[in-house]
């Protein structure tokens, strides 16, 4: 049995004043393994966010349902541990505080949430900034906080909505490699929404390709380049011949649109 | 000068303290020079003796603790009621919608025009100067906490949502942490005027007071005292502005800028 089970999954936003009801997601089915790495790739508002966020379940479907590990997903829960585009660190709470917020909502002791807060804090490098505010930090290191924040939680699925889309591209690449390599080491199962064509096949086992608004599936491409994936994988004749046809693929529906 | 060029610490402080002797070397030549007859306006010097004689003779540090004790009095107890409206309103929009019409409505009353009715009510004793105070300021607390409590960044929500919190630990925890140095800003902007509507009340119907010692030396025709009190008034207001500003910093070191 597949861990996610997206069942059907559309989205129509209500008509408003004299505007006729806008479809922003196509009834939509993917089945997702435990332990894969799933990109989402798609031109900007073809809903694959819209998907991401229903999955979280912090956006309700207008029909079909998600199914984790084979029960109903209804609101949102602990374990689809999220990561935005946006910098949503808790501006008032230090890095380890942020880390830790998960588990304190759970009931772990003082003790025993810090040490596994330092833990995941070393594990995304940022090792002796634990006493820092957010505001002191790069957009990066943010980001970093952000997902190892959703990771301590030790959720069953990470979701993440276009994480590295504000960052630069020395940054994003860095980044990339840093959560590939806790991928390959945690064994996670990940669902990764980007409109990055070269982020897209990096980080992922599957990419699947959405179309225009309305957003739908139209390609499901499995990417079987070997792990561990150091950078200059991007440069290999595997890589960008990959990278050709993805890049097609997202042309026509770009061009669809204007 | 270009625009919005910055100044040095030191100009800063220069140019402020500047304007301040400015004013009173003008206020000065006006009334010591013999522009202005003496009746009308106290020269700066007849002024700090009549404060002096206020406050050696004339028990004038009382009145100071009074109107202190009636603005803090009436202040402390909108507050009290005032945060948890104002943030069960910020928070929940059902609450919100209920009370935030009238609320709006009653933030427009004039505190002051309500001085005689609460005479009617209440007498010309310390509850009636409580609830002048309470009225100003009430009304106004609510509604900017409900403001500041509501204008939570949505994602943050939906990030604390996605880490397992309930609805009752989105508001403790992210809703509430999140206002908590708007709010104390909007306490230390409302103190403030809460100290224009004691004086108010206490021109009317006191018997102690800052504002009583003003009828008083108006009249005595003693301008001197007047503006003495009207400094007093402006130097504690200065002071408590500070105290809040420093105890804010203190408190949200993460939301200085």
């Amino acid at each position: 049995m597949s861990k996610l089970a997206i069942e059907g999954v559309g989205k129509l936003f209500p008509a408003r004043a004299a505007a006729e009801p806008t479809r922003a997601l196509t009834p939509t089915t993917l089945a997702i393994a435990d332990n894969d790495f799933i990109t989402i790739l798609g031109p900007s508002g073809c809903g694959k966010s819209t998907l991401l966020r229903i999955v979280a379940g912090l956006e309700t479907a207008t029909e079909g349902r998600v199914l984790l590990d084979g029960a109903p997903v209804t609101g949102p829960g602990a374990d689809r541990g999220m990561v935005f585009q946006s910098y949503t660190l808790f501006p008032w709470l230090t890095i380890i505080e942020n880390i830790a917020f998960g588990l304190r909502e759970r009931g772990v002791s003082e003790r025993e949430r810090l040490d596994i807060a330092r833990d995941w804090a070393g594990r995304v490098g940022l090792g002796g900034f634990e006493n820092h505010y957010p505001k002191q930090l790069s957009g990066g290191m943010q980001q970093r906080t952000a997902i190892a924040r959703a990771l301590a939680n030790d959720p069953k699925i990470l979701l993440l909505d276009e994480p590295f889309g504000a960052l630069d591209n020395q940054t994003r690449s860095l980044m990339q490699e840093m959560l590939l390599g806790i991928w390959e080491r945690e064994q996670k199962t990940v669902l990764f929404v980007t409109h990055d064509v070269e982020e897209a096949i990096y980080m992922a086992s599957r990419v699947v390709v959405m179309s225009a608004r309305p957003g739908r599936i139209k390609a499901d491409i499995a990417v079987d380049l070997p792990h561990p994936r150091p950078y200059t994988i991007k440069t290999s004749a595997a890589f960008v011949a990959l990278k050709e046809r993805l890049v097609e693929e997202i042309r026509v529906e770009v061009l669809g649109t204007h | 000068m270009k625009p919005l060029q910055p100044v040095s610490p030191a100009a800063r402080t220069g140019l402020g303290i500047g304007f301040f002797v400015l004013f009173v070397a003008a206020w000065a030549v006006a009334t010591l020079g013999g522009f202005v007859p003496k009746l009308f306006l106290a020269s700066p010097v007849t002024m700090v003796e009549e404060g002096w004689r206020l406050l050696t003779v004339h028990g004038f540090a009382f009145d100071i603790g009074i109107t202190i004790w009636r603005v803090v009095g009436g202040f402390v107890l909108a507050a009290l009621i005032a945060l948890p409206l104002g943030i069960a309103m910020g928070a929940y929009k059902p609450v919100e919608a209920f009370f935030e019409p009238f609320v709006s409505f009653a933030r427009y009353l004039p505190a002051s025009a309500f001085i005689p009715l609460l005479i009617l009510w209440a007498g010309i004793g310390e509850t009636q100067k409580l609830l002048v105070i309470f009225i100003g300021s009430f009304f106004q607390l609510v509604l900017m906490i409900a403001v500041a409590v509501g204008g939570v960044r949505r994602d943050l929500v939906d990030a604390a949502y996605t880490l397992g919190s309930s609805d009752r630990s989105v508001v403790m925890r992210v809703l509430l942490p999140n206002a908590a140095p708007e709010i104390a800003e909007i306490l230390r902007m409302v103190l403030g005027w809460a100290w224009t509507y004691v004086i108010v009340a206490e021109l009317i119907g006191s018997s102690s007071g800052i504002g009583h010692m003003i009828t008083d030396s108006q009249a005595l025709l003693n301008t001197g005292q007047i503006i003495f009190g009207i400094i007093v008034i402006g130097l504690i207001g200065l002071v408590s502005d500070f105290l809040f500003k420093w105890v804010n910093l203190r408190l949200f070191p993460w939301a200085a800028k």
